[in-house]
């Protein structure tokens, strides 16, 4: 009785497979109306009237004919594995397109059941379905959802708990069209993908799945002139998304947009998030100061208020930045806008090796790396998709974003630092594209790249998608900060506290520490850079992540300070180098270290996805040792250059 | 003609594809012999040119355009 129902969710990119799942699972899959969001399996289980429910969120496609990885992941499932059923998400307002998949997938005779998704869009287009008479031509059942709303998710639970599922009995691919390839008496749609998957591939064989297709739209059209009828308004109006793209797509205007829409995320990032950061940074200051005060005196007190309010404070405070930043993201994906940005890009990006399609892969870099790195199998070649994602460890991911705030705040006066920090995102943009054309001339290949990519309707971004992300986004963030930041903060502080004195260990001062004599240890390399012991150490922390940079010098700098009401700002500007007697943080280090940040590959977990993505440790291994080269050069040089 | 030749608001049908790697995949998206096309707008230098086919919005380069063999036709069909 109790046995688990496996469900997969199948259907054409962007028709609402994820919105679905999320819908019947409570899960949180990325949504985003953009064809080719989700590009691997994903599994959630459901417990419903004490009946287990396997749901499998799978990648769009438009066929049972691979182009791409994401693709592959689909037809693959489907031949290898047996689900119970398939819950087949059609788009309703581009109902002959969803309904080529369908008619392959039906025939492989696997239980199906149509989820005809987006029917709020078919009505404004002025059109409806005869739902009934649809069921009689596809011989399945049909049940009409707005998985965005949520609405007929009840419907479709009722459904599902019934088990009546049911596989169809029309069959689409007609025998004759596979004649020629005497497969065997018993032949069904199954065999004939067996044999294409077993075979080389060539025009004999090309030739008749064109043939199949053509034929399968031929019978869609007779269906659906029975089914899909227009009412009086679809004659009329013209739809606002056709308005807007006149402009969005223009070759002049087009662009213009572009460069506004994208100088105003910058304008946010921030201008807007810069008050509430300094209301955070100004409360930590006061919490530790008041701590200080009161707490009586000791070993945990120093503890508090050295280790652990500096070193979480230092990177809590960022939270209002990445909360925008995703704000920010989540409405281009969600808008439609990015499958624009990808037709107003793809000539460009053709230039250095890319194509359009890598746009959205390199926006999400700016956000984090590693789903971006993923986000990349839907690029069809494999030299446009391996420079991709060598490309976007270049790209200003949010883990940056601390340690440039941080480093703009101290040396760049407060009318530039906007400026400053657009100038790092154009960097990341910069040396992604110089170091692209690079590989474009490197790597070579033999395959013939294309872009065939459907441009969906504008869509009003839905609120909790938005506040979704956002909370995602901040949620993983704090969660780093928790895992390597709480960490890191409490070893070194014991280091920076402790020392071997007398035979024994001991509180010493800071610059008798176990840490000031690893960081005498390092100082001989980053003495060119300009750099004092306490960034050395911050360096080498931060190959755990990025924002740990920050909270160790948070930590490393409050060690044996007065108490005060300073705030990590402050404290960091006055910090003088005790060799040379100048300040720490002048131009020449701050550029210097700016630059450092903007080239060095200092996350594991990129790493280990570019080594899964290209399936080889090499492309890994070479990203990271090219980049912190260019790091430490660029740091060195031009630290040289201004001091 | 070919395709890419089609110029911004005109309406073709579609005649025959030119072989090529991704010939299955435009029959996919509804891009065969006997389908009306619309270009509607065009990227800089057009490339790539969005056209209106099998009832959405599809982008295509120059280069998959010319694989593309089209009759011009003045009244488009609904
Ligand atoms: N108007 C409307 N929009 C919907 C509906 N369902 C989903 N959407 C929107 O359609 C877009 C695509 O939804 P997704 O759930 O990401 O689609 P998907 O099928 O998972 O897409 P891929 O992962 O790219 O294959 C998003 O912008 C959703 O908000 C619906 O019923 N009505
Ligand atoms: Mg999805």
């Amino acid at each position: 009785m109790n046995t688990i129902q496996k469900i997969y969710l199948v259907g054409n990119p962007n028709s609402g497979k994820s919105s679905l799942f999320n819908q019947l699972t409570g899960l949180e899959q990325k949504v985003a109306n953009y064809p080719g969001v989700t590009t691997e399996k994903k599994t959630g289980v459901v417990l419903k009237q004490d009946q287990y429910f396997e749901i499998t969120d799978l990648p769009g496609c438009y066929s049972l004919y691979p182009n791409s990885i994401d693709e592959k992941v689909v037809s693959e499932t489907l031949l290898n594995t047996n689900p119970d059923l398939i819950i087949f998400t059609a788009d309703a307002s581009n109902l002959n397109r969803s309904l080529l998949l369908y008619t392959q997938v039906a025939d492989l005779k696997i239980p199906i059941i149509v989820v005809l998704n987006m029917v709020d869009e078919l009505d404004k287009k002025g059109e409806y379905i005869e739902t009934s008479i649809l069921e009689k031509e596809l011989d399945t059942k049909i049940i009409s959802c707005n998985s965005r709303k949520g609405k007929g998710i009840d419907t479709l639970w009722d459904f599902l708990i019934q088990k009546e599922y049911k596989i169809s009995q029309n069959t689409f691919g007609k025998k004759d069209l596979f004649a020629e390839y005497h497969l065997d008496e018993q032949f069904s749609y199954r065999t004939w993908h067996e044999y294409v998957n077993k075979s080389e591939k060539n025009a004999i064989i090309e030739n008749t799945k064109r043939k199949e297709i053509i034929n399968r739209y031929n019978q869609i059209e007779e269906i659906l002139s029975l089914t899909l009828k227009k009412t009086q308004k679809a004659f009329k109006q013209k739809m606002w998304s056709d308005r807007i793209d006149q402009y969005a797509l223009h070759p002049f205007w087009g662009i213009i947009a572009m460069l506004s829409i994208l100088y105003i995320v910058f304008q946010f990032l921030f201008y807007i998030a810069q008050y509430p950061m300094e209301g955070l940074d100004w409360s930590f200051s006061v919490i530790a100061s008041w701590l200080q005060n009161t707490l009586p005196k000791g070993l945990f007190s120093l503890f508090l208020t050295e280790a652990i309010i500096p070193g979480i404070s230092g990177v809590l405070i960022f939270i209002p930045q990445i909360a925008l930043l995703f704000f920010m993201n989540t409405w281009l994906e969600e808008s439609g806008y990015l499958a624009r940005m990808v037709f107003l890009l793809d000539r460009w990006m053709r230039k250095f090796g890319m194509s359009g399609k890598s746009v959205l892969p390199l926006l999400s870099g700016n956000a984090c790396a590693i789903p971006a790195i993923a986000s990349t199998k839907t690029i069809s070649t494999h030299k446009e998709r391996l420079i991709t994602i060598l490309s976007i460890p270049f790209m200003t991911c949010s883990a940056r974003l601390p340690v440039y705030t941080l480093l703009i705040s101290i040396i760049i006066p407060i009318n530039y630092q906007g400026l400053a920090l657009l100038s790092l995102y154009f960097l990341g943009i910069f040396s992604a594209i110089i170091f692209s054309f690079v590989l474009n001339k490197i790597i070579k290949t033999n395959e013939t790249s294309f872009l065939i990519m459907e441009i969906p309707p504008y869509r009003w971004p839905s609120m909790k998608n938005i506040f979704t992300n956002i909370r995602n986004a901040v949620k993983s963030f704090v969660k780093v900060a928790g895992k390597f930041i709480l960490t890191i903060s409490i070893i070194l502080w014991f280091l920076a506290s402790f020392g071997y004195q007398e035979k024994t260990i001991k509180n010493v001062p800071l610059e008798n520490s176990f840490v000031a004599h690893i960081g005498k240890f390092i100082e001989p390399a980053i003495e060119p850079l300009g750099y004092d012991w306490q960034i050395g150490v911050a360096l080498v922390t931060s190959f755990a992540a990025r924002e740990v940079f920050v909270s160790t010098l948070g930590t490393l700098y409050n060690i044996g300070a007065e108490p005060d009401e300073n705030t990590m700002l402050q404290t960091m500007k006055l910090q003088i180098n005790p060799k040379t007697n100048t300040p720490v943080f002048t131009l020449a280090t701050g550029i210097s270290l700016l630059l450092f940040y903007a080239f060095a590959l200092q996350c594991m977990s990129t790493l280990a996805a570019i080594r899964k993505e290209t399936g080889t440790y090499k492309w890994a291994i070479i990203s990271f040792i090219s980049m912190s080269i260019l790091a430490y050069l660029s740091a060195l040089l031009s630290y040289k250059i201004i001091s | 003609m070919t395709l890419d030749e089609l110029k911004k608001g005109e309406f073709a049908i579609i005649e025959s594809l030119l072989s090529s790697s991704y010939k299955l995949k435009l029959v996919e998206m509804g891009i065969f012999k006997g389908r009306q096309i619309e270009s509607i707008e065009e990227a800089p230098f057009r490339d790539p040119i969005c056209y209106r086919v099998n009832n959405s919005k599809i982008m295509l380069r120059n280069e998959e355009a010319k694989s593309i063999v089209v009759r011009k036709c003045e009244n488009p069909l609904i």
